[in-house]
């Protein structure tokens, strides 16, 4: 399983910049042409972006746990991209939450209050200069080639900027010869692979940042407990929500019209941004304790579902349009109810993770 | 205390407890009661403290209380199942005993809110009966306590 996970991260890590300077690209375009339709598209870009960069994230630790003890790979490199990697996710869940509120500013006022259109630009350029960093960093942990030996002096010592890693990518990546990500790593022995002792809470202490947030994690008893209890706080705000879309889409309150319903939409989104916290400082903690649980691994599955569907309840007119007194449309009532049973299910999967893995809440 | 050890050593204790499939199945339940009760109720309370940002009709909003009773009642059932399966260690469990107080208050609560705001005459006139601030933020506050002591539960040593 660490292997296709593995796999997953070297797909999926072009999204978070490749797919996200698209995005950033048809934005600017947008801003420039003034054309809502094209910021709508933008805004949705990064919104989605900043869902599937979960996984990106996430699976990043399952391709350490693959490749990491194997020689001739550094730890204090993965180290180092690991905190490039966070850091870089921390801004593009801003730009997330950023890029939701102005698509439901969008539909509400038909344009921008003042401060969001200048803070999603600004988020977002920053996001994929740290993106840009974070892979170019996780590109040298398997290509030696874009590597300088200095550089690898200068990893050991963590004081690398990005400067120097820019100059070497820029002079040596043409002349190097091109490699596949996914052959390098299926030509390990699979089952040194599946052999590698997982990694036990606070067992890494690299002086890296990620390494002092599990500390912080594991080492005081308190955190642990706090976090779960936010977690479900969280929860119950989310729910809340969906459960009120869905109780109107399915006509119980129909002489509410869905705007009203949409006013609440960031209230929902603030529940779950506790849990995003919340959740990444568990996996923090314990990331092999999640990583390989096939129960952790559907409820990721879920929740890209889920926060998919947002976007329609969000941005988009026929369910907007929905009047007091009105119908909403067949296809509004179906999306609302896989809605509410992809949110159960991400909640099935969180609560049962003891079940499937070892450990857990 | 006798009759709460027979109950921990009935064979339906357990089955609830050393069947896994069984017991993280209705934790489960557990949860998503939790959330339907809890996450209902904060939407209507936070409505009627807050009000104007959310625009939404107080009235209609009681179209939310079969749903809170509905997580409820998933709860209560759930809850003893769960109880039952550990009867004894809950009993001595001061979180355990919290959570109990804190629902004990809860539920008339919610049953007065509904009653006296929901049920008021004036409701039409959006505006929001006297008490029903003080009742809201109780309800929410009772609701967090719940939540907060119910998860501790589990950290008890």
């Amino acid at each position: 399983m660490n292997l296709n996970l593995a796999h997953l991260h070297l797909l999926l890590n072009h999204f978070p910049t490749v797919g996200f300077g698209v995005g950033l690209g048809l934005f600017i375009v947008a801003l420039a042409a003034k054309s809502d339709t094209l910021k709508q598209v933008g805004l949705g870009i990064f919104f989605l972006i900043a869902l599937l960069t979960m996984v990106v994230y996430l699976s990043g630790n399952a391709a350490d746990l693959a490749i990491g003890k194997l020689p001739g790979v550094s730890e204090s490199l993965i180290a180092v991209h690991e905190d490039a990697a966070l850091l870089a996710y921390v801004f593009m869940e801003l730009t997330g939450f950023a890029a939701f509120l102005g698509l439901w500013q969008l539909r509400r006022t038909a344009r921008n209050t003042s401060w969001n259109l200048p803070a999603v630009s600004i988020l977002s350029i920053v996001t994929f200069a740290l993106m840009a960093r974070a892979a170019t960093l996780g590109g040298e942990i398997r290509h030696s080639e874009i590597r300088s030996a200095v550089d690898t002096a200068t990893v050991e010592k963590h004081t690398i900027t990005v400067e120097e890693q820019q100059i070497v990518t820029s002079e040596d990546v043409d002349a190097a010869p091109s490699e596949d990500d996914n052959t390098t790593i299926e030509e390990q022995p699979v089952g040194a692979v599946e052999e590698l002792p997982t990694a036990e809470p606070g067992q890494k202490d690299d002086g890296s940042t990620v390494a002092s947030i599990a500390a912080f994690v594991n080492d005081n008893l308190w955190v642990w407990p706090a976090c779960e209890t936010l977690h479900f706080i969280g929860m119950c705000i989310l729910m809340g929500v969906v459960l009120l879309v869905n109780v109107r889409m399915l006509g119980m309150m129909k002489n509410v019209s869905f705007a009203a319903i949409h006013r609440l939409l960031p209230l929902g989104m603030l529940g779950f941004a506790i849990n995003l916290i919340t959740g990444v400082l568990f996996f923090i903690g314990a990331p092999a304790r999640y990583i390989n649980n096939v129960g952790f691994q559907w409820k990721m599955v879920l929740l890209l579902l889920a926060g998919m569907n947002t976007l329609y309840f969000t941005s988009f007119k026929e369910v907007w349009s929905v009047g007091p007194e009105d119908d909403a449309p067949l296809k509004a009532k179906v999306i609302s109810v896989c809605t509410m049973l992809l949110w159960i299910g991400v909640m099935y999967f969180g609560r049962m993770l003891p079940f499937f893995g070892k450990g857990g809440g | 205390m006798s009759l709460l050890v027979w109950l921990q050593e009935s064979s339906f204790a357990a089955f609830v407890r050393d069947n896994p499939v069984c017991y993280w199945n209705i934790l489960f339940v557990h949860a998503l009661g939790l959330s339907i009760v809890v996450g209902a109720s904060a939407v209507v309370a936070i409505r009627v403290l807050f009000g104007f940002p959310f625009n939404i009709p107080l009235a209609s909003l009681e179209r939310l209380f079969p749903v809170m009773w509905f997580g409820f009642v998933i709860n209560a059932i759930s809850g003893s199942f769960l109880f039952v399966a550990e009867a004894a260690d809950k009993a001595v469990n001061p979180y355990f005993l919290v959570k109990m107080v804190f629902i004990a208050l809860a539920v008339p609560n919610m049953w007065l809110l509904k009653r006296k705001v929901f049920r008021d005459p004036g409701l039409s006139l959006e505006g929001i009966p006297r008490g029903g601030k003080l009742l809201s933020g109780v309800l929410l506050v009772l609701w967090l306590g719940t939540t907060v002591s119910g998860r501790l539960i589990a950290y008890y040593m």
